[in-house]
Formats: C-alpha cells, structure tokens, sequence
C-alpha cells in the first residue's frame, strides 16, 4: 500500500508540486497540512486505487479563481492516477476572495481529471442572504470559464454596511442572478440583474448631500425625496468588473411621504466605482473618495428633459 | 525546471498589459513554460489582493500600474501586450 | 354626511435621472506603492 501519510506545505517551503510536479500551475503558495492515505490494488482484471486526501486548514491563490484561506476537507479519489475522485467531495473555505471578500463557503465537487473540476454545488453566505453558484465545469486551463451566481434575499442593510462609506442607510432584500466570465486576474460581469423582494425604504440624508442640494433645484428634489424615500419597486443592473470599475444601475419606483404630499417618483441612478474594493477594504477611512454627480435631470414621465446619457442600461421597468 | 529571466529574454514569456504573464504564442510553449506563468501568474494575483485589500484600490487598478512600472523597468525586447492582445517588443 | 370621494388624477410620476462616480484618486503614496511590490516580490516580477 502506498500511504505518505501527512505532509506539510509551507509558503516557501515544501509545495505540492514538488511531491506531484503535475500540480504546478494549478495552485500556488500552498501552506496547510494534509493526510494522504493511499491503497493500490492490483486485482486480475484492474488496477484499483483510492487515496483519501484530508485538507488540513489549507491556504492557496490560484491565477483565475483567487485567494483561498482555511479550506478543510475530505478527498476521496478513486483512481489516483489519473487523478479522478468520487461524486460529491465536500470542503469548507473560511475565506475566498476572487476579486470580493466572501466567507464560510461550501463547495461539493468531484474532480474529473488534473484540469477539470466538476462544481456540483457551491453556496457563500453574503449580506445576510446567499450566494449559490451554478453547477459548473470548471476547467482550470481554459483561457475563460463561465459562471452564473444566484443571489437569495441579499439584504440592503446587511450589504450596505459592509460598504458603510457609502452613508446609505437601506432596508429590504433583493435577489438576482450573475453572469460573469472568468480568467486571469479578471472577472469580468457579462449581465446582472437584481430585483427588490418586496418594498423596502431608502434613507441618504448627509450633510453633504443638503449642500449638494442648494446648488440645483434638481438635485434638491432629489435629496429631499431620498431623505426618508419608500420605494415599491427597485430593479438593479450591473456591468463591468468585479476585479476593477463596475456600473451599478438602480431604477426605483416610490415616494417620501413627507415630500410633496408623497408624490410619487421613478428614479434612475447610475453609479460607476471599484464598487468591490470600496468593500473589502479594511483600512477605507483615511481614504479619499470623490463622488461627483455628472448630470441630472427631472421632469415628469411623459415630458422627459434631457434624458441622461446613461447607457442603454437604463429600460423603462413599469411597461412589463 | 525553465526561469522567468530566461523565457522572457527568449521571447517565449511576455508582460500583459493588465500585469500578468502571457505566452506569446500560446500553441508552441513548452507544458514546463505553461505552468511556471500560470504559478507566476497566482503569486502575483495574491499580491495584489493583499493590496487591494490594504489600499481600497482595485484589482485591476494595482496590476494595471504595475503593467505600467514593468514597462519602464524591462530591458529593450521584453514583449508587452496591449489590451487589444496584440504583442510588441519594447525597443 | 356624505363621504367626500376625491378623485384621484393619475399622478404622473416625477423622474429623476442621476449618474454619478466615485473615483478614487492616484497618488503619489499609492505609486510608491506599486514600486515597493515589485521591490518586495523580485522572483515573480
């Protein structure tokens, strides 16, 4: 039987493709431990092996799928050398940041050969809802892999405090599906839609803001709707890239009813920013951001003045 | 087992505008040359991470001047990529 | 008495179209920066 027992990688130490020379390439600055317990068979007909590999709180960075910290779990591998494993291998990531900062996944795979990873099923907690990933073959020498993320019941609140510099206070849940391309040192959001759950409230009342308000009548109508803003509807539209500029597009249908005796408004906000590094940054406050409102313009539905030149992102949501 | 020097000086290895490796011809390279930029490649995608996190800059803001920097710093015939992915050698 | 029924017009919603930008700036520290991570990783740069 071959068994190897446990082996220790360390950042500038031993690595895995010094023990497999296949493995280079595939994962880099392997620290973290793991047991091999291999047994090869030869019977008349076949030769049979399987080798259970324990990830012991192993940390890796691959060039496409990122930065993986505190991954345990068990491998089962049922023909070692072609490196193929059962179904439904399970492991837990405590950290995972492929361009945003996610924790405490799980991942059920099963390994089809060195560059090819079944993911059957992948789920991420994320602002208080869920990130569940598309079953997908995920092949790790392909120039691009394509994945679609769904988002469950992401909550305002719970994402807005993450990006807290934002001084938006937001309350209700939205859901969604994300398409993105893959590869390396990019992911790239080829369609993402979200849509609010249900109504939910949108409250921007910052001093700055009041400021803003006094320079245009435009602007004031909107600080003043946005001050404590009930929105019915919201619909959200994403493009660009994850790892870098991304445009957010908001549509929100709703009223203050503490404004213009609640009046009804639709409104249309685009926002491009590093939105994901905004977020994961840990040291955001010495930070100096300037958020500077390009054009704006207000009217009623039927006489739209000067529509923005917002991209063709923006649709007229209500006519469905 | 190839080093980074050699294969960028023998035009096999070039910088990519967005501050990764790319082979510069990606059908003829050696499986050996393969895996070093794509081990090459992840060490400087967790550098970079470090930083974004540490900065609040993005990804690609950080290795795209790092592009930037390996310009200025690589020697005369050194390939680069543009973003169009077209490949040319620094005079 | 009778109830006072106030017939609603169809109130025409106000629209508000907004584009806005968060940059962030490029500073001299930040380009050190990135002279210091080549400095600091010469087997992968």
């Amino acid at each position: 039987d071959l068994t190897t027992g446990n082996l220790l990688f360390e950042r500038k130490g031993l690595q895995p493709h010094h023990v497999f020379p296949r493995l280079k390439g595939i994962a880099a600055n392997v620290a973290g431990g793991i047991t091999f317990d291999g047994h090869i068979k030869w019977t008349p007909d076949n030769l049979s092996s399987n080798g259970i590999v324990e990830l012991v709180d192993i940390g890796f960075v691959t060039p496409k799928a990122g930065l993986f910290e505190g991954v345990f779990g068990q491998i089962e591998f049922d023909d070692l050398l072609m490196q193929h494993s059962l179904p439904d291998q399970r492991i837990k990531i405590h950290k995972w940041n492929a361009g945003a900062p996610l924790e405490n996944g799980v991942v059920e795979f099963q390994v089809q050969n060195f560059n090819e990873v079944n993911v059957q099923k992948s789920t991420w907690p994320f602002a208080k809802g869920f990130l569940l990933l598309e079953p997908v073959v995920w092949k790790t020498e392909a120039e691009v892999n394509q994945v679609v993320i769904l988002a469950d019941n992401i909550d305002l609140a719970g994402f807005l405090d993450d990006a807290s510099l934002l001084g938006v206070h937001a309350y209700g849940t939205l859901s969604g599906q994300i398409a993105a391309s893959v590869s390396t040192g990019h992911i790239k959001i080829d369609e993402a839609q979200f849509k609010s759950n249900s109504a939910g409230f949108i409250r921007y009342d910052t001093p700055a803001m009041q400021k803003l308000a006094s320079t245009n009548e435009n602007v004031a109508l909107l600080v003043n709707a946005l001050k404590n803003f009930k929105y019915d509807e919201m619909l959200v539209d994403v493009s660009g890239e994850l790892t870098g500029e991304m445009l957010v597009n908001v549509f929100m249908a709703g009223r203050n009813l503490d404004f213009v005796e609640g009046h009804g408004f639709e409104m249309d906000v685009s926002i491009r920013s590093d939105l994901m590094a905004l977020i994961g940054a840990s040291s955001i406050a010495e930070h100096r951001i300037n958020a500077y409102v390009q054009n704006i313009a207000a009217g009623f539905k039927e006489r739209r003045i000067a529509a923005t030149t917002a991209p063709s992102l923006h649709r007229t949501f209500l006519e469905h | 087992e190839p080093v980074l020097e050699d294969v960028k000086s023998a035009g096999l290895v070039g910088e990519r505008y967005d501050g990764y490796l790319g082979l510069v011809s990606a059908e003829k390279a050696p499986n050996d040359v393969r895996q070093l930029v794509a081990d090459v490649n992840a060490r400087r995608r967790e550098v970079y991470t470090k930083m974004s996190l540490s900065t609040g800059k993005s990804l690609t803001m950080i290795s795209g001047l790092t592009a930037q920097k390996q310009y200025e710093l690589a020697q005369s015939g050194v390939f680069f990529m543009d973003a169009a992915g077209r490949w040319y050698q620094k005079e | 008495c009778s109830p006072i029924v106030r017939v609603q017009v169809p109130e025409k919603p106000i629209t508000i179209n907004l584009n806005v930008t968060i940059d962030q700036n490029v500073d001299l520290k930040f380009d050190q920066d990135i002279d210091e991570l080549i400095e600091e990783n010469p087997d992968i740069f």
